[in-house]
């Protein structure tokens, strides 16, 4: 009895995570895209996330504020960007080498900033 | 008639709010302007974050109604320029063992993104502007309150009065400094790894005089 409790348990658990997290964050679209314009967009050949990976991104990243995101943000030349949706609605995002974070509304304007740093940034092979 | 008077523009377009908390020690002599958008909707988000000491920010403010803040001397730096590109590499005129010792920091092996740019900017540092771009030693910053929108890729319009109040600064500090215009002021966006958009309109509008 107390096997098959367990079991239940296991299982609720493992459905709430999977459930937690595909209710959470869902990637529609990821693309990689690089500023050839930039002098150093080359450094970005060693930049690949995988869609797990952005995933983790917006489980793992710090959310700041407007005011810490302009002290903070670190834009390189080469991002992946796309949408995806979160609590039913659709956004937009951009991911930039390094750690820096957006996820915006329908209109264009920044939703959230988002800034993965030392543990966070531990989690990646080539993010940061 | 407008004066300064212990790093303070005494004017009565300006409301001084110095915050000790972005006052980093003595400026080196003036030598360049950079302006800056706060990503923020409203200026009070800014001199909030200050009031609560945030160590980052600029000597000036300018709200959506035009006016002025003056939050840092004229006699400190302010943390306001970030992480410097290669002013050479972008304008495509380091000579040859330049290039390699930038190409070589942007690459070095076993080193996060953000470290290798940051070494770059470190190199940048050591040398003397205009051979690199403006630092936080010898710059002084304005930042114009306004939000970033990603379906334009642009920051938000300044209002007419943010445009009147970033050109009657922009010119007194010049005229102060004895700055040029077209060569000693900056977009943020344009000289550090922040949004390309940064402070482009702003600029533009100092020298073209008209809102674009």
């Amino acid at each position: 009895m107390i096997h098959k409790i367990l079991h239940l348990i296991a299982i609720f658990i493992l459905a709430s995570c999977t459930l937690s997290n595909e209710s959470d964050i869902q990637i529609f679209s990821a693309e990689k895209v690089v500023d050839l314009t930039d002098s150093s967009s080359d450094i970005c050949d060693d930049f690949q996330l995988q869609e797990s990976e952005i995933v983790s991104f917006f489980q793992l990243a710090e959310e700041v504020s407007n005011i810490e995101e302009h002290q903070k943000s670190l834009i390189l030349p080469c991002k992946y960007e796309g949408k995806l949706a979160m609590n039913k609605e659709t956004y937009s995002y951009e991911i930039f080498a390094g750690g820096t974070g957006y996820i915006y509304d329908k209109n264009g304007w920044v939703f959230k900033n988002l800034i993965c740093s030392n543990n966070c940034c531990s989690k990646f092979s080539t993010l940061c | 008639m407008t004066t300064i008077t212990n790093g303070i523009i005494v004017d009565s377009r300006i409301t001084v709010k110095v915050s000790s908390s972005i006052e980093h020690g003595n400026i080196n002599k003036v030598k360049s302007i950079v302006l800056h958008r706060t990503a923020g909707s409203s200026a009070t988000s800014s001199l909030n974050g200050y009031a609560s000491g945030q160590k980052t920010g600029a000597h000036f403010l300018i709200a959506k109604d035009g006016a002025i803040y003056q939050t840092a001397s004229l006699e400190q730096l302010c943390w306001h320029v970030g992480i410097l590109y290669a002013r050479c590499a972008v304008e495509n005129s380091c000579d040859p063992k330049e290039l390699k010792t930038i190409n070589s920091l942007l690459h070095q092996k076993g080193f996060k993104f953000s470290d290798r740019v940051r070494n770059v900017s470190k190199h940048e540092s050591r040398k003397a502007y205009p051979m690199r771009y403006p630092s936080n030693n010898d710059s002084l910053g304005i930042e114009v309150v306004g939000r970033y929108n990603k379906a334009t890729d642009m920051f938000e319009t300044p209002t007419s009065k943010q445009f009147e109040s970033v050109k009657w600064l922009a010119e007194a500090l010049i005229k102060e400094y004895s700055l040029d215009l077209n060569k000693d002021v900056y977009a943020h966006g344009v000289i550090a790894r922040k949004k390309e958009a940064e402070g482009i309109r702003l600029l533009q509008y100092l020298r073209i005089g008209v809102s674009p």
